[in-house]
């Protein structure tokens, strides 16, 4: 249950979980209850941060800084939170949504805009409301500048409106490309969405980067959504009337229990565990931590244990966690994210980076060059400490243990002796490139 | 959008080559429109002379000193694309460059795009390769990208023998992983790592007397060249050369 609900576990994390409850079935439902508790704070994360002090930035003074200062300490600070953080399930629910509302740094003014995305929409509503996560997506200024919906505006008679980002919020935000809606719902939410947009660097020199509602460039007229009617006149809260309608959609509950499921439980999910999640995600109007806690219960979950392919960042992140690891990130890690090829916020189209284990089998190469690199200290800035990694487990084969997340094999002992490099061999043993 | 590369000729043999060069060149130098009256009269002391230009078409001729590349403009072997610009009004170098390798404002490099969408290709650890110590733009968003000067950067524990061997063991043991795709995987990966150890025990032997020249632009070529033969997998190789304030060619 950990190792499925964080970025893996540290040593000695399974007996203080242990611990919380005198069987583990209730040990597990208090280390649920203690991963979705309400609140924000993480001490521990915001201290592994702090010297990357561009990203607390407000919006406006984001544009003083070099673009590729900022986008290798975002990539950097996403590492190192999901490293140190306690509130490790709300880290791994801020990477669901990161892909599930993908930008890329790399396009437009998102080379300024993101890490406000980050910081100030997607982490504080990781674990929130669906609805409310929403909202601040679609008014966010990075999004409006990554799906264009900063120029979507009311045109000549005859004109049509910008439908990028109509588009996209319909197939890939809310609804999926099988979820009942038609090019004319794609233009009419466009049509809605007419008006918002961001000061960019270049047209102003005040208030950069500030999203704005320009009454002026907004189609005013009656617009018809999903079937539902929006009156005529209702200027700014256009867009909050078609967020409503697309969310109470059954189709947004299937589509986001889809999402959530072929993250925790298998590219191509039982249709009974996403019905289970997608009610709950109903009758809660999508509050996150009830749907999980509807997805965590399931039969299905329980038994995906030990099937999901981690991606490369969590197989960095959760080596890190395994061995204890005391990092500075920086450059020489975030080089490690460019070989495997998931370096937060670069994923150039808005899919996001692939969920299923098809796209990334070809990256064991670099696992095992990572482990190997990291066990011998090689990674300048990270460090860990193979000796007291087995002395603290209590031998070598208690810390095959840990790192494999449960008895080692006979097979898997006979590889770590003969590999000579016991640590290095489970981390790229088959077990650790499964969670 | 796919239906360019995914045309049927791809060959997941062949490698792409993308030399970038990065202090700029004056196009009008490089390949000047000889044929056309405006220009003369648009550089009447700067311009290339006729009479010195290597003709390639009525409108075209090269550069003096490109005179090698003409027999391969006229076999068809190179192209010339000329007057592409952007319509970037900072005059910032960065930006321009930026711009280039992106293709367009769009996210992500146009080589890292390519690699993203190319159908049915199973990425691989070597698939981008960019010779050189930085992240070429023109490779953000590929699936793996490998930024290295040399094969003799990559470290070598898990090219001893024993440990490939442990690790032969694991995977071949484990074939439900992953609904049997795990092993496989693990298999074609095992294999490119002891090609890479035989690559770097053996140097690079030029064929019909290829002379790369000793600075760093020849180095990486003959890198390249060397990553190719040993089929390790490299589809796309990024080389760099100059950068600062050099410019290619002057008029003689």
């Amino acid at each position: 249950m950990i190792a499925r609900l964080t970025y893996g576990a540290r040593p000695g994390e399974h007996a203080r979980v242990r611990a919380l409850a005198p069987t583990e079935r209730e040990a597990a439902a208090r280390f649920i209850d203690e991963q979705l508790a309400p609140g924000y704070d993480d001490a521990r994360a915001d201290q592994a941060v702090r010297r990357l002090e561009a990203l607390a930035e407000p919006v406006g003074e984001l544009y003083e800084y070099q673009p590729a200062l900022l986008r290798d300490q975002l990539a950097d600070s996403t590492l190192r939170r999901a490293v140190y953080a306690n509130r490790q399930l709300q880290e791994v629910m801020t990477g669901v949504w990161s892909d599930h509302f993908n930008i890329d740094i790399s396009k437009g003014d998102c080379r300024w805009l993101t890490p406000a995305y980050l910081r100030d929409v997607l982490r504080p509503h990781a674990l929130g409301s669906f609805p409310a996560l929403l909202r601040a997506v679609v008014l966010s200024p990075a999004m409006l500048w990554y799906l264009d919906g900063r120029v979507n505006r009311r045109g000549s008679p005859g004109e049509q409106p910008n439908e990028n980002y109509a588009r996209e919020l319909l197939e890939l935000h809310t609804l999926g490309v099988h979820g009942g809606y038609t090019q004319d719902d794609i233009m009419e939410v466009a049509r809605a969405l007419t008006g918002w947009t961001v000061r960019s660097r270049g047209e102003s020199r005040f208030g950069i980067g500030r999203v704005e509602f320009n009454a002026g460039a907004h189609d005013d007229g009656e617009k018809v959504v999903l079937g539902q009617r929006i009156a005529a006149g209702g200027g700014a809260r256009d867009v909050h009337d078609v967020l409503n309608i697309v969310i109470a959609h059954p189709a947004c509950a299937r589509f986001i229990a889809g999402t959530l499921c072929r993250r925790f439980i298998a590219d191509d999910p039982p249709a009974a565990a996403v019905d289970a999640v997608a009610r709950t995600f109903a009758t809660t109007g999508g509050d996150i931590p009830a749907t999980l806690r509807t997805l965590f219960a399931t039969a299905e979950f329980r038994a995906a244990r030990g099937t999901r392919f981690k991606r490369p960042f969590h197989f960095i992140v959760s080596a890190l966690r395994a061995t204890d690891a005391t990092t500075q990130g920086g450059r020489p890690l975030i080089v490690w994210l460019e070989r495997l090829g998931q370096v937060p916020f670069q994923y150039p189209t808005p899919d996001g980076y692939p969920r299923e284990a098809g796209p990334w089998l070809g990256t064991l190469l670099w696992r095992w060059q990572f482990a190997g690199a990291l066990v011998a200290g090689r990674i300048e800035g990270t460090r860990v400490n193979p000796a007291q990694l087995v002395g603290r487990a209590g031998g070598e084969r208690e810390l095959l243990a840990h790192l494999l997340g449960r008895l080692p094999t006979r097979e898997e002992e006979t590889a770590a002796r003969a590999s000579r490099q016991a640590i290095a061999l489970a981390l790229s043993a088959p077990a650790f490139q499964l969670t | 959008m796919t239906s360019l590369w995914s045309s049927g000729v791809r060959d997941d043999r062949r490698t792409l080559v993308v030399v970038f060069l990065r202090g700029g060149a004056d196009g009008l130098a490089l390949v000047p429109p000889i044929g056309d009256d405006a220009y003369h009269l648009a550089r009447p002391t700067l311009g290339v002379r006729a009479r010195d230009a290597i003709r390639l078409d009525d409108r075209f001729s090269l550069h003096p000193r490109l005179a090698p590349l003409a027999p391969l403009f006229h076999d068809g072997t190179l192209g010339v694309v000329h007057a592409v610009g952007s319509d970037d009004t900072t005059r910032s170098h960065f930006e321009a460059q930026d711009l280039m390798e992106h293709g367009g404002d769009g996210g992500g490099g146009w080589l890292g795009r390519f690699l993203r969408e190319r159908n049915g290709a199973q990425p691989g650890a070597l698939s981008a390769v960019a010779l050189g110590e930085e992240f070429p733009e023109s490779l953000r968003g590929a699936p793996s990208v490998t930024v290295m000067r040399s094969l003799d950067d990559f470290a070598v524990d898990h090219d001893d023998e024993p440990m490939l061997r442990a690790l032969e063991s694991l995977y071949d043991a484990d074939t439900m992983a992953l609904g049997g795709r795990l092993a496989p995987a693990a298999r074609d990966t095992l294999a490119a790592l002891r090609r890479l150890t035989q690559l770097r025990a053996s140097p690079l032997r030029p064929r019909a007397g290829a002379d790369y020249p000793a600075d760093d632009f020849g180095r990486d070529l003959a890198e390249v060249a060397r990553l190719i033969k040993g089929r390790v997998g490299v589809a796309v190789a990024t080389v760099d050369l100059g950068g600062g304030t050099r410019t290619l060619p002057r008029a003689p």
